[in-house]
């Protein structure tokens, strides 16, 4: 995974990943790890994947028209209670997600399509979502939380 | 992500999917599965060992849906697991995609 910084401690994960759809594996393999070594309950684990999957798409799709240029995005997790708070930060186009609109859900079925799908289906799982235009990037803030009923964490 | 075929006869096609069903495993299976879904066939589509769900897999079954009910065929999801169950239910699709967790079920609404 280029520009990974190594930087891995028990409850907080930091990695660097360029704008390239191979990435994504990769890093949800290092990004797993970490979610099971802190034993947090599936509903955690889902949803971290889901906004990571969700986002990251996004932003390899929609963020960049350099397309022969990489670009590297930052993320980072930390365990907080029985939840994950993330933070996501890239140099692309300006998107607020907070204000995406959500799909038109009211169209007769047949002639559904599903854009904005997937923002949809995140502001659902997360219990926050937060966007911030910093020094031309965009910063957004997430964070999920568990039950420690049914986490090995607290 | 794999694709299997577990039942197929003239009416109906029961197809089981296994692994993440995320941008690669869409990758992975999206060619054979528009195949299926574009054979004008009934099709359940058993979902039990698909551990993960997102908007581009919705987006692969989804369309499989609609090109079916164009046919005037339909397709079942069957047994999802708890959290892709979720998903698809706040994806709001169920409408063209039931859910079942009966397989009887399943073959009665696909040939229904």
């Amino acid at each position: 995974m280029g520009g990974d910084t190594g930087f891995t401690m028990a409850r907080v994960l930091d990695l660097a990943i360029k704008n390239d759809f191979d990435e994504l594996g990769r890093l949800c393999i290092r990004v797993n790890d970490f979610l099971d070594v802190n034993q947090l309950c599936p509903r955690v684990v889902y949803g971290v994947n889901l906004a990571l999957e969700e986002i990251l798409t996004n932003i390899f799709k929609y963020g960049y028209d350099d397309e022969a240029r990489e670009h590297e995005i930052a993320v980072h997790l930390e365990v907080q209670d029985s939840g994950i708070a993330m933070t996501i930060v890239d140099d692309g186009h300006q998107f607020d997600v907070e204000s995406a609109p959500e799909p038109d859900l009211t169209t007769p079925i047949s002639e559904r399509t599903v854009g904005g799908l997937g923002i949809h289906l995140i502001r659902n799982m997360l219990n926050t979502l937060n966007y911030h235009r910093i020094d031309d990037k965009n910063v957004l803030e997430l964070s999920i939380k568990g039950d420690a009923a049914c986490c090995g964490a607290d | 992500m794999e694709l299997t075929v577990v039942q197929s006869d003239d009416a109906f096609t029961h197809l089981a999917l296994a692994g993440r069903l995320d941008v690669a495993g869409e990758q992975t299976v999206g060619t054979a599965f528009a195949a299926h879904s574009g054979a004008g066939k009934a099709l359940i589509v058993d979902l039990s060992q698909v551990s993960f769900l997102a908007s581009l897999g919705i987006r692969m079954l989804f369309q499989g849906a609609k090109a079916l009910f164009a046919e005037g065929s339909k397709m079942v999801l069957l047994k999802p697991q708890p959290l892709v169950e979720e998903i698809l239910q706040t994806a709001g699709l169920t409408e063209l995609m039931p859910i079942t967790h009966d397989e009887k079920e399943a073959r009665s609404i696909a040939m229904g």
